[in-house]
């Protein structure tokens, strides 16, 4: 399933949490298991560094 | 572009005339152009093969396997090829020259189900597409606007549709993240390591202070099993032979008690004996007496009735019978007293004192009779005188037997009275009775339990029977404890345990019962045991770690090795989701298509504004009252729908033109970015406003890429096909 603005936004308001939000946004975007997870590490480890710095 | 063309051959005659008479079958083709726009609204009377076309092209692109297709649409699908009165080919091609593609399906042969459906890239690879490709790429939308407002509640499907694939991925996801962790798991893990180093060091340690603890306690367990086992054998062994020797003495003392009895048995039979011999003898003396005395009374008639009595007297049962003594006493006693006055009376009788002078005279002069002398005064010797006084003293003879026969008689007398006074004095009536009444009772000779010491032997070889099981016991303890234990080595055994007394753990247990010794004994061995199972279960634990290190060591790090705590955090979370989508809000919108008024659930009516606005996203606009109006919110549950300009207008005070037109463009709304190829059928009932709009909407939707085809059918009085682009 490709992005589905409509369904998205339908899920956002239903949903709380940021992590959980961007796990339904990426799932929409038609990404592989693999790929989410490594796109929320990679975004964690940002996140993690930035509170560091 | 949409070229096509099918030809469907079709029987209007019903089967047996149609046989019967040869009758031709019909041929359909297209009656419009076979090439048309991307974007086409074909306009025609009825049976012109409009629904036709949308049908074939419908059934070229797994339109009986969509879901979304209204049966009565799928049934006239299926009537296309599964009807025995009519068989169809066909052949289209869907071209977009924005998308660089084109859509193929065909269905070659009137006696066989089978279509074929490819897809040609701009290389002209010629790309097979089976139902799930074909889905996943293309959304076919087949609709007859008939019902819209009922019909808007469907877009819940595909609301529901959307969600449960959402579930299904964030299953699939945490599936993912939980395969992930354990990868992490079990790859190398510097911190994992380190971790179960320390717990290799711990244990370890643990392992070292546990063995010296067992040593000890076993140490403890064997100087108590030493000194338990050896006290008890020894002290049971005694008390064995103590009893033995007890046993053996009332051994003896029954012997003898056996030995009195027989003894006395003995004495019994020979008193007797002895009383009946004293009866035979009475019995001979009494009549010996009976006889003497009637010979000297001969008729004295009136002293002979004591007699008769004695005669008729049973002597042996009178003997016996104490209380009948003086029977026989009396009637002796009577005689007695006749025969002493005969004797005195004799005695005195001047006959009788010459008789016993001759007599004396007589003997003493035998005894000088060899003397040669001459007796003065009558001038003979001693012979001739002896001569002389016996012929003299014979004169008197039959007095001297009368006198010697009542000496006789009361010699007798005398004789059975002392024979009888004796029996009296010897309790021989007694014990004669007693005998006999012994000899008839055969148990009476026998010894009683108590003589024949039966109980306490008894107990007493049980108490040897119990110390032996003891002795056994403790013997096998020991060559368990000290296989070579020489249990026979008493002074041996003895020394040990005097050994085991001098220790000083020991000594604070010496007044410790047997009871309660062995319970220490049982508290030490089983102390043991739990420690020997505890220090076997931390040596697995140790070796179960040393394996971990090894295994962990040779493995290589995880890329997320350092992101395990968010991993988790995102296994928790899709699972949380994936609860929240698959089961809370298939149940809301289960209550939704109820129309359950529930309000009261906080998550339902979120649930429910959600929808309401989703659903609003979907169709945009209504054309209502000669204004198009922008959607705020279209609930179901209340059948109110929300403008922006806050008008409330009731989904049935819609027209049936404005329902099918808000339905239409929520189902094209609906799509994602999969291409649309659209066929709406049936739209006589909208006015031109409406129909623009819907129009306007696939425009829209080809202009951005969206959609591949757009066929719009219209019953009209006359043919014609627009393109729409």
């Amino acid at each position: 399933m490709e992005k589905d603005l409509d369904f998205f936004q339908f899920c956002e308001g239903l949903i709380d949490g940021k992590l959980e939000k961007r796990i339904i946004k990426l799932i929409l975007e038609n990404k592989s298991s693999d790929e989410i997870v490594e796109t929320l590490v990679k975004e964690h480890r940002e996140v993690d560094k930035n509170a560091k710095l | 572009m949409l070229n096509y063309d099918y030809e469907l051959i079709r029987s209007e005659y019903d089967k047996e005339y149609s046989n019967n008479h040869l009758m031709p079958k019909k041929k359909y083709s297209p009656s419009f152009s076979k090439k048309l726009n991307n974007l086409s609204l074909i306009r025609g009377r009825n049976s012109k093969g409009k629904s036709t076309l949308l049908h074939i092209i419908a059934l070229g692109l797994y339109g009986l396997r969509n879901d979304n297709i209204h049966k009565s649409l799928t049934d006239k699908m299926k009537a296309l090829i599964n009807s025995s009165h009519q068989k169809l080919v066909f052949d289209f091609s869907i071209e977009s020259e924005q998308n660089n593609l084109k859509v193929i399906s065909k269905k070659k042969d009137f006696d066989s189900d089978e279509i074929i459906v490819y897809e040609v890239d701009k290389k002209g690879t010629e790309i097979p597409l089976c139902f799930e490709s074909f889905r996943n790429k293309y959304q076919l939308i087949y609709d007859i606007p008939n019902n819209p407002i009922g019909r808007l509640y469907g877009l819940l499907s595909e609301l529901q549709e959307n969600q449960r694939s959402l579930g299904n991925k964030l299953m699939q996801l945490n599936f993912s993240i939980k395969n992930i962790i354990q990868d992490v798991k079990n790859s190398k893990d510097p911190k994992i390591i380190n971790e179960i180093e320390d717990k290799i060091n711990v244990l370890s340690e643990q392992i070292k202070k546990d063995c010296i603890d067992y040593v000890k306690t076993k140490k403890l367990l064997s100087l108590f099993e030493g000194y338990t086992y050896l006290k008890y054998f020894f002290e049971y062994k005694e008390k064995k032979d103590q009893a033995e020797i007890e046993l053996e003495k009332l051994k003896k003392a029954t012997k003898s008690n056996i030995d009195q009895k027989k003894k006395n048995w003995k004495e019994e039979e020979q008193d007797y004996k002895k009383g009946h011999e004293y009866i035979n003898l009475m019995i001979g003396n009494i009549n010996d007496l009976i006889y003497s005395i009637k010979k000297n009374l001969k008729n004295e008639k009136k002293h002979l009735f004591q007699i008769n009595i004695l005669e008729k007297l049973d002597i042996k049962k009178t003997m016996l019978d104490e209380d009948r003594n003086e029977s026989i006493i009396s009637i002796i006693g009577y005689y007695k007293e006749l025969f002493e006055n005969d004797k005195a009376n004799l005695s005195s009788s001047n006959k009788c004192q010459e008789a016993d002078l001759y007599k004396h005279l007589i003997e003493i002069l035998n005894e000088y009779i060899s003397l040669d002398i001459v007796l003065p005064g009558v001038e003979k010797s001693i012979a001739d005188f002896v001569k002389i006084l016996k012929d003299e003293w014979n004169k008197y003879e039959g007095l001297g037997v009368k006198r010697e026969n009542i000496e006789n008689v009361l010699e007798s007398i005398e004789h059975i009275k002392a024979g009888r006074e004796y029996f009296i004095n010897n309790k021989f009536a007694e014990k004669m009775k007693e005998f006999i009444k012994k000899s008839s009772n055969s148990e009476s000779q026998k010894l009683t339990e108590q003589e024949l010491n039966i109980m306490d032997m008894k107990m007493i070889k049980n108490k040897i029977e119990n110390y032996n099981q003891k002795i056994d016991l403790y013997r096998n303890k020991l060559i368990k404890v000290n296989e070579d234990v020489k249990t026979d080595d008493f002074s041996n055994i003895k020394n040990s345990l005097r050994q085991l007394v001098k220790d000083p753990i020991i000594r604070e247990y010496l007044d410790w019962e047997e009871d309660q010794l062995i319970q220490k004994v049982d508290n030490l061995l089983e102390e043991v045991d739990e420690k020997n199972k505890e220090i076997e279960s931390k040596k697995i634990r140790l070796n179960n770690y040393k394996r971990d290190h090894t295994s962990l060591n040779s493995k290589e790090e995880h890329r997320y090795i350092n992101n395990y705590a968010f991993l988790d955090e995102l296994f928790n979370s899709t699972q949380k989701l994936s609860s929240l989508i698959l089961n809370d809000f298939e149940l809301y919108i289960g209550m939704m298509r109820n129309k359950n008024k529930q309000f009261s659930n906080h998550m339902y009516s979120d649930y429910v504004n959600q929808v309401s606005k989703y659903l609003a996203n979907k169709v945009g606009t209504i054309n209502y009252d000669v204004s198009i109006l922008e959607i705020n919110s279209i609930d179901l549950v209340t059948g109110e729908i929300k403008t922006k300009d806050n008008r409330i207008i009731h989904l049935s005070d819609l027209g049936v033109g404005h329902g099918q037109a808000a339905y239409l463009r929520g189902i094209l709304n609906s799509s994602d970015n999969r291409k649309i190829i659209a066929l709406i059928d049936e739209t006589a009932m909208m006015d031109k406003d409406t129909m623009d709009s819907i129009i306007n909407k696939m425009r829209e939707l080809y202009n951005e890429g969206k959609l591949l085809l757009g066929l719009i059918v219209r019953q009209d009085e006359y043919e014609k096909v627009e393109s729409l682009i």
